[in-house]
């Protein structure tokens, strides 16, 4: 469905489905931006960050960007655009009434960190806000308040995912130096976004460190321990998340999605499918008929 | 081993302390209806609340002797901001925020006699 809707405190939603587009625009404040189903290709600068179902994207304010979609299944996008003043009034409330956010550093301190445009993984509790407001969206709801009640959801799930995928994961590094940490995640952030987005293409050690800027040995060692698992293992978990994404929602034969998400041999690609999820990807797809 | 017979529950007892106003409050602002065979009038003790058409009941009795026994109850949603948003609009008197848990989102509120009522949206996290 198609809707741009504007609330009267200047958060706004978006929602289209295409099978092309293609445009050029400036975020007017942050950004949270969602492919529903099927993917986007989003360029900031010289990164192109590609987002699936899986994933969400997330950019500042005042960042000019170049989306794509050029798919032959309509791809459906949804973004969301918050106002200034309502992000100031949600830190503000958020972090005066955590405690827990007392024991930590002002966590204000960090969103003011220019560090948000990566790639995020779509889980937990921001899936959940983000279906039920696109569906109360869709069916024409027109309160306002209740749409803010999730937009601020959005925001609280927003601060989740953020500190655990980006301060979690800086305090895993072993530096000394905080804003060393936070730098090394960055540009391990850069080459992750790298994964998500050429998943399905053969990428290198080298490649990976190039665009992390890190030798491939500093690159190798620090992905591991700020993420607990070799890049290599991150981009087969990434493969295999996303031919259960194509198994769920497609019905393209099995040795179809195999060189879709990049695998090379379908034997080997069933195996990693049943370690991890104790189920053949063919018995997967049917219990979901079932 | 022992074989029961099938139990389930009947009904969840409730005690409040006026019974008009306590039927008043779980018809209309949480939206359940008196059942069938309820007689309310001054002098009714009993009166069984169906909650939204299932055939799970909150039985309302007038707690006479002053005994100040308080129920918890949760119940099941399916979008737990749109009836904390609905119930807070309707002037339900919230405990806090709903709040986020291991198994998904909560939020509790009291009717006026004390007794704690738990919206739960239950989520599966495990799909993603």
């Amino acid at each position: 469905m198609d809707y741009l809707k504007t609330l009267t405190n200047n958060n706004r939603i978006l929602s289209e489905t295409r099978a092309h587009r293609f445009q050029t625009q400036c975020t007017a404040d942050l950004s949270l931006k969602f492919a529903l189903s099927g993917n986007e290709l989003y360029q900031v600068g010289k990164r192109e960050l590609s987002i699936y179902p899986d994933s969400f994207l997330v950019l500042n304010k005042g960042t000019q960007y170049t989306s794509k979609i050029d798919s032959e299944v309509p791809v459906e996008s949804f973004s969301i655009t918050f106002d200034q003043k309502f992000l100031t009034d949600f830190s503000y409330s958020y972090t005066s009434t955590s405690n827990k956010l007392l024991d930590n550093p002002d966590p204000t301190s960090y969103s003011n960190i220019d560090f948000n445009e990566t790639i995020y993984p779509f889980i937990g509790d921001m899936r959940f806000t983000v279906q039920h407001l696109k569906n109360h969206l869709d069916s024409g709801v027109q309160d306002e308040l209740l749409i803010n009640e999730y937009l601020h959801h959005c925001l609280i799930n927003y601060h989740r995912i953020f500190n655990n995928e980006v301060n979690n994961k800086a305090e895993k590094l072993n530096f000394t130096n905080r804003s060393t940490r936070i730098e090394i995640l960055k540009r391990l952030n850069v080459a992750k976004d790298f994964m998500y987005t050429n998943y399905n293409k053969n990428v290198s050690l080298e490649e990976l460190g190039q665009h992390a800027c890190l030798s491939v040995n500093h690159f190798l060692r620090t992905f591991k321990q700020a993420f607990a698992v070799s890049p290599h293992q991150f981009l087969t978990q990434l493969r295999l998340q996303r031919s259960r994404m194509l198994l769920k929602t497609t019905n393209y034969p099995i040795n179809e999605i195999v060189c879709l998400v990049g695998f090379e041999c379908p034997s080997s690609f069933i195996r990693l499918f049943k370690t991890r999820y104790f189920i053949t990807p063919q018995k997967y797809r049917q219990t979901l008929y079932n | 081993m022992i074989v029961f017979t099938v139990m389930k529950i009947k009904h969840v007892t409730v005690f409040v302390k006026n019974m008009e106003e306590a039927v008043g409050f779980f018809t209309e602002k949480l939206g359940f209806s008196a059942g069938e065979n309820a007689l309310f009038d001054e002098k009714s003790n009993e009166v069984p609340i169906r909650i939204n058409n299932t055939d799970q009941y909150l039985n309302l009795v007038i707690d006479k002797d002053n005994a100040g026994f308080k129920s918890r109850v949760v119940l099941n949603t399916e979008d737990c901001l749109k009836d904390y948003h609905h119930l807070k609009t309707q002037g339900v008197d919230f405990k806090n925020q709903p709040q986020y848990l291991s198994s998904g989102l909560y939020a509790e509120f009291y009717d006026n006699y004390g007794n704690e009522f738990v919206l739960l949206e239950e989520r599966d996290y495990t799909e993603a």
